[in-house]
């Protein structure tokens, strides 16, 4: 058996798996390093939910009231959102993703048909018995050893991605937060809910936060979630 | 399939004006001053860096305390660590005293790390008593893990040296 094949087979998988990550991660690092944007150090994807929330909110106040540049990085941000949350399941599945390649590859493909076909025959003969009998640790025995390398490599690729989805974000959640309030602070509709809420002089996210936590209930996830928020806006 | 967002120069210029004011407004707080301006006293915060201090540290305050004056109470939930600026305190474990505190020294750091009620109360010995405060901010570890390991490696240190201290009394 060749284990460069093996390795290169694996890659190859690996690499399309996570292409549309590889892509999203070179955009997002394209801006942010190509314009020295600012990469915070406070976790300010911790605050994607509420920010997203507030966005929609907005929005059905007064549907203009998001600049071009708002609406793109809306999203924009949502879309690297979507497969940062996609992404992070398979911390856990990584059967599931192996099962993918296998479905994916010509001889795992091959050999799988070759021992259905073997295990759906009912009128097998002693030599047909053993010649399945060692196909089928032939095609497990291969598999452990694909699976091994595909593991190594799949782990690989996954903390890079993770991570890097999770820098873009934290960057774009930053801009994201300025320039929400900065658009909501010129819609009619909008002040005309800040005036109610008292908060004319301090339109910005820490002023929001604490509206919304005196209308949570407390002790509860979200009143939780929203103080946790708080401390990053403070 | 993924839909390739494009920024323009004008998206651009609305990101980096925010960044203009952010430098603007990041003539720090009063507090986070005087912080940076004592920061070389206080081995727990060494070879932290200002922008990660910020981050990192949250509740800070520069508390004074006269004589008489609890600072902790052994059995309070409280996860502040504090540091003598100047003055003194006694510590007091079942109301019996068991040592005391100068300035340069720092306490609470056990509470702190592992969230558990105060194990000793702690209580102003002098005349007046200057003190240091702040909470540590796990939020951010996964933008400031550098920073928090510092952190956390100087407060093993820390606790290090009074374990040493505790040994070479009771030898």
């Amino acid at each position: 058996m060749n284990i460069d094949q093996i390795k290169n087979e694996v890659k190859f998988f690996n690499d399309n798996f996570f292409r549309e990550d590889f892509e999203l991660i070179d955009n997002g690092f394209y801006i942010i390093d190509g314009y020295g944007l600012k990469e915070p150090r406070k976790n300010y994807l911790f605050t994607f939910e509420f920010l997203n929330s507030t966005f929609k909110h907005f929005f059905s106040l007064d549907y203009q009231f998001a600049s071009s540049t708002l609406v793109k990085l809306n999203k924009d941000i949502n879309q690297v959102y979507k497969h940062y949350e996609d992404k992070k399941k398979y911390q856990d599945n990584i059967d599931e993703v192996f099962e993918l390649f296998l479905k994916s590859n010509t001889l795992f493909i091959e050999m799988k048909t070759r021992l259905d076909k073997l295990e759906g025959n009912r009128s097998l003969n002693d030599y047909d018995n053993e010649t399945k009998d060692i196909f089928t640790n032939h095609y497990t025995e291969l598999k452990a050893i694909y699976f091994d390398y595909f593991k190594s490599n799949f782990f690989e690729s996954y903390r890079y991605v993770l991570n890097s989805l999770k820098v873009v974000l934290n960057s774009k959640s930053y801009y994201y937060e300025k320039l929400l309030w900065r658009d909501a602070a010129t819609s009619e509709n909008i002040n005309r809910k800040f005036k109610l809420l008292h908060m004319q002089n301090s339109i910005n996210s820490y002023s929001y936060l604490l509206e919304r936590l005196k209308l949570a209930l407390p002790y509860t996830d979200e009143s939780q979630y929203l103080e946790k928020c708080l401390r990053i806006y403070r | 399939m993924i839909s390739s967002i494009e920024y323009n120069e004008n998206d651009i210029q609305n990101f980096l004006e925010f960044d203009n004011e952010m430098n603007k407004s990041r003539s720090y707080t009063k507090i986070f001053d005087r912080l940076l301006e004592v920061q070389d006293k206080i081995p727990i915060l060494k070879d932290i860096d200002n922008e990660d201090l910020k981050v990192i540290l949250q509740n800070l305050k520069f508390t004074k305390y006269k004589y008489k004056d609890i600072v902790i109470k052994e059995g309070d939930v409280s996860q502040e660590i504090f540091f003598i600026l100047a003055g003194e305190c006694q510590v007091f474990v079942n109301k019996k005293k068991v040592g005391d505190l100068k300035p340069g020294k720092s306490f609470g750091e056990v509470a702190a790390i592992f969230h558990k009620t105060r194990n000793a109360t702690v209580a102003c010995s002098s005349k007046e008593l200057m003190l240091l405060s702040f909470k540590i901010d796990n939020d951010n570890m996964d933008f400031c893990a550098a920073a928090l390991a510092t952190l956390y490696k100087n407060l093993a240190y820390q606790i290090n040296n009074k374990l040493e201290s505790m040994n070479v009394h009771w030898h």
